[in-house]
Order: structure tokens, then sequence, then C-alpha cells
């Protein structure tokens, strides 16, 4: 499984037994600035030849062959989750697109669609422009793999938030380093979901706390239980909420999480071991 | 896993729930396969048995009718001796006996003959005394079952033995 973010790759080997999956090797490699920029409708390869070497490093730490499958997550930033109510429980590929093509900087035929299930009867929702997973595709092949599935960092990281449900009024934060999604809990299930995208050049945790803050208000009044963190900045968040007097969690852990690696930082790690 | 975003076709590596899924259910078609296989082998035999069981029957059946038909036909004595057994078969005629003789006398003897027009009896009674004696022939006269009765020579000074034939009419009996 090869995971795209906009500084670094990740190549994670995960088994699948009957009951759970499991992490058997993971690799790193960091991106040079500027290589990978996340966008909805734009080049997100700027420097494929670099982006490439990092996939073919990562998939040689961990010892694929040649022409081995790979699944691929792209990064935040890409898309934008929208959460509704299916009309009848309708989530066809035609639907959706028509659902979401407003919303798209491009023609809604060149979406591909997808969603994740939320209890109770609710859907998450995006859209990817086809090019641009094209893009990702293509380089997964040129470092010597063969892609096969493609999915969303934000939506493999809900589903595994989604397996464990917050207490209403808590905040679940999902922390793409070019995006960022909030999603807030009540008694039915999650009740709202925004996705911001970051930006480099201002204060970055200041700027994730306002709007953690945003994320909670309810009828104008800031009430919130506590905030669950997963992604890129996820610890520091953490530290800085708590600082801040709010009970933060992180989203995920490993008993035994390989050298180099700190599972609250990999927003879709959850997701991927369920 | 979440949603597939690929933009290529490719057929999914199947999980190992998947695989041990499809090695469960095609145990147990093959399973189904064989129980069906097994049943249809039963079902073909009953129908065999069946089948058979029909044929035989209408064999019995045509038999019987042509026996039926050989009965009323004068020209086949060997027919209406057939049919004479089936009809008057030797218990009954010793159920339609029985009721005539009294107490104080009892049958020493039967003998059955099967012939084209009728079952001849011959009997051989004891009698306690004369009395016991003319009971019994008044009671078989009353039963109409039998006719043509001929009798033995009688000594009728205490108990008697006689010999006694008669030819069975079961269809004119009381």
């Amino acid at each position: 499984m090869v995971a795209f973010d906009v500084g670094r790759v990740w190549g994670v080997l995960v088994r699948r037994g009957l009951a759970q999956a499991r992490l058997v090797g993971a690799a790193r490699e960091t991106l040079p600035p500027g290589a990978l920029k996340p966008s909805p409708h734009e080049r997100n390869l700027l420097r494929p030849a670099e982006v490439r070497d990092a996939v073919h490093a990562v998939c040689a730490q961990l010892g694929l062959a040649e022409g081995q499958r790979a699944d691929l997550i792209l990064p935040a930033g890409i898309a934008r989750p929208v959460l509704f109510d299916p009309p009848a429980g309708d989530t066809t590929p035609d639907s959706l697109r028509f659902r979401l093509a407003n919303a798209l900087p491009y023609a809604a035929s060149e979406a591909v669609v997808g969603t994740i299930p939320v209890p109770p009867g609710r859907v998450l929702a995006a859209a990817a422009r086809r090019s641009v997973v094209a893009e990702y595709e293509a380089i997964v092949e040129a470092a010597g793999c063969k892609p096969r599935r493609v999915e969303l960092a934000p939506l493999v990281a809900f589903a595994g938030l989604l397996a464990r449900p917050l207490p209403a009024r808590a905040l679940d934060v999902v922390l793409g380093e070019a995006a960022v999604s909030l999603a807030r809990w009540e008694h039915t299930g999650l009740a709202t979901f925004r996705t911001r995208l970051r930006t480099v050049s201002r204060d970055d945790l200041a700027w994730l706390a306002a709007e953690i803050e945003r994320a909670a208000q309810t009828d104008g009044q800031t009430s919130f239980a506590a905030v669950r963190l997963a992604g890129a900045g996820a610890c520091a968040l953490a530290d800085h909420a708590r600082a801040n007097g709010r009970e933060a969690l992180l989203a995920w852990d490993l008993a035994q999480p390989p050298s180099g690696m700190e599972p609250a930082e990999i927003a879709w790690l959850g997701g991927v071991l369920r | 896993m979440t949603a597939d975003f690929s933009t290529r076709r490719h057929i999914g590596r199947p999980r190992l729930v998947d695989l041990l899924l499809l090695a469960f259910g095609l145990t147990a078609l093959g399973w189904s396969a064989l129980a069906a296989s097994s049943a249809r082998r039963d079902l073909e035999t009953v129908r065999a048995a069946v089948q058979q069981f029909r044929a035989s029957a209408g064999e019995e059946e045509k038999r019987l009718r042509e026996l039926e038909d050989r009965r009323h036909d004068r020209t086949d004595p060997l027919a209406r001796q057939a049919v004479q057994t089936l009809a008057s078969p030797p218990p009954r005629i010793l159920a339609d006996l029985e009721p005539t003789v009294p107490a104080g006398a009892r049958l020493e003897a039967l003998t059955l003959t099967y012939g084209h027009e009728a079952v001849e009896l011959e009997l051989t009674l004891l009698a306690r005394t004369p009395e016991t004696y003319d009971d019994f022939v008044a009671r078989v006269e009353r039963s109409g079952l039998f006719g043509d009765l001929a009798f033995g020579s009688e000594n009728r000074t205490g108990e008697m033995k006689v010999t006694l034939r008669a030819r069975y009419r079961p269809e004119e009996g009381s």
C-alpha cells in the first residue's frame, strides 16, 4: 500500500486476517518541497521523477518485487468530501456525480466518485478528477508496481474513526498536510463535516485551534466534549489543545510501531488496520 | 477498504475470508450435488419397483379376468376347478361346517374334492348318541350350505360313527 502526502510517501505492508488487519512493514521517504501539491483539478505531481524515485525507494525498502500490486492512498486536498443523506439510499455513481456536480471545479463527467456509509443512513461522498487519480497511478507504475485500488486518505481515516464512535459534542479532526477535515458528533452520529485547506505560511496551530472551536459551535455557542485527532501534526495539536484546557485524544496507536512512525500522525492508518 | 477511485479496471485479489467462504460454498454445493444425485438414484429405484409392482398387479388382474371368463365358459373345466378353489377354500368350508356339529359329536375325518361343478365333501362323524347324530343331520340340512347328502350305513346303538357325503353350495346358504 503506497500513501502520498505533500512532504512524504509512505509504504506499508498489511496482512489481512479474519478479524483484523496487521501492519507487517512500513517505509517512508521524504519528498522535496514542491514535488507534490494536492489539488482537485490541477496537476498534482509537479516533479514526477522525484515522486517516482521516492515510491521506488519505499517499495525497495519493503522488498516489493517488480510488478507487485499495490493499493494507493491519495492525499487530502484532491477531493472535498461531503456528508449527506442520499435520496432513497441511492448511492449509484451517476446519482453521486449529480449530487456533487455543483461543487466540482471541473466537468462532472471527469469525476470518479465514491462513498463510505455513515450510520444511520448517511454517506460521506467524494469526487476525484480522473486525470488527477491517473497521475498517481502512472507514477506508481513508473516506480515498478502495479496500481490496484485507489482510496482517499480522509475517507480511509473516517472509515476507521466511524468504527469507534464518539459521544455527542465531540469532534474528529483528520489532518492532511494540504487539508483538514472536521466532523462533529451528535447523539445520532456524525452531524456535520467540513474540509478546509491548510496554508503553510500562517500560524498553523493557532489557525487549526480556531477551526476546531468554530466546528464545535452550535447555535452560536462553543460546547464540545473532546477532540480526537489523526494525521499530520496531530500530536502537536493535541498538546496545544490540552494547554488551552481542551480534552484531546489521539485517534490511534500501535503496541509496537515501526521505527520512525508515530501512528497518530498517519491519518489513514486506523482505517487501513480495521 | 473504502470506496475505490481507481481509473483502471482491475480484479481485486480475494481476501482470506473470501477464499474461505468460497471454499465453504463449493463444499456445500458439492455436498448438495451428491445428496441430490443419491436422492435421484433412490427415486429411480423406487419408481422401478413401483413400475414392476404395477406390471405384476396388471398381470394378476389379467389372469383373474381370464379365470373369471373361463369360469363362465363351460367348455373349460380346469378353469372352473381353479375358480372353485379360489371361491371355496378349505378354511371357509370348515368354518361353515363347524356350527353344524353339536356338542357330543366330533368330526373324525374330512376329505374335500374340488370338482368341475362343485366341491365334494366326505366326512366321518363320531356321535355319542343317535340323537346327537340326528341333531347334526338336522343342522346340516337347515344350513342350506350342503346339498346332495348321501348317508352311509348307520348303527343306532350307543355311539355312532357315520360316513356322509355332500356337496358344498355356499351361494345357497342362509
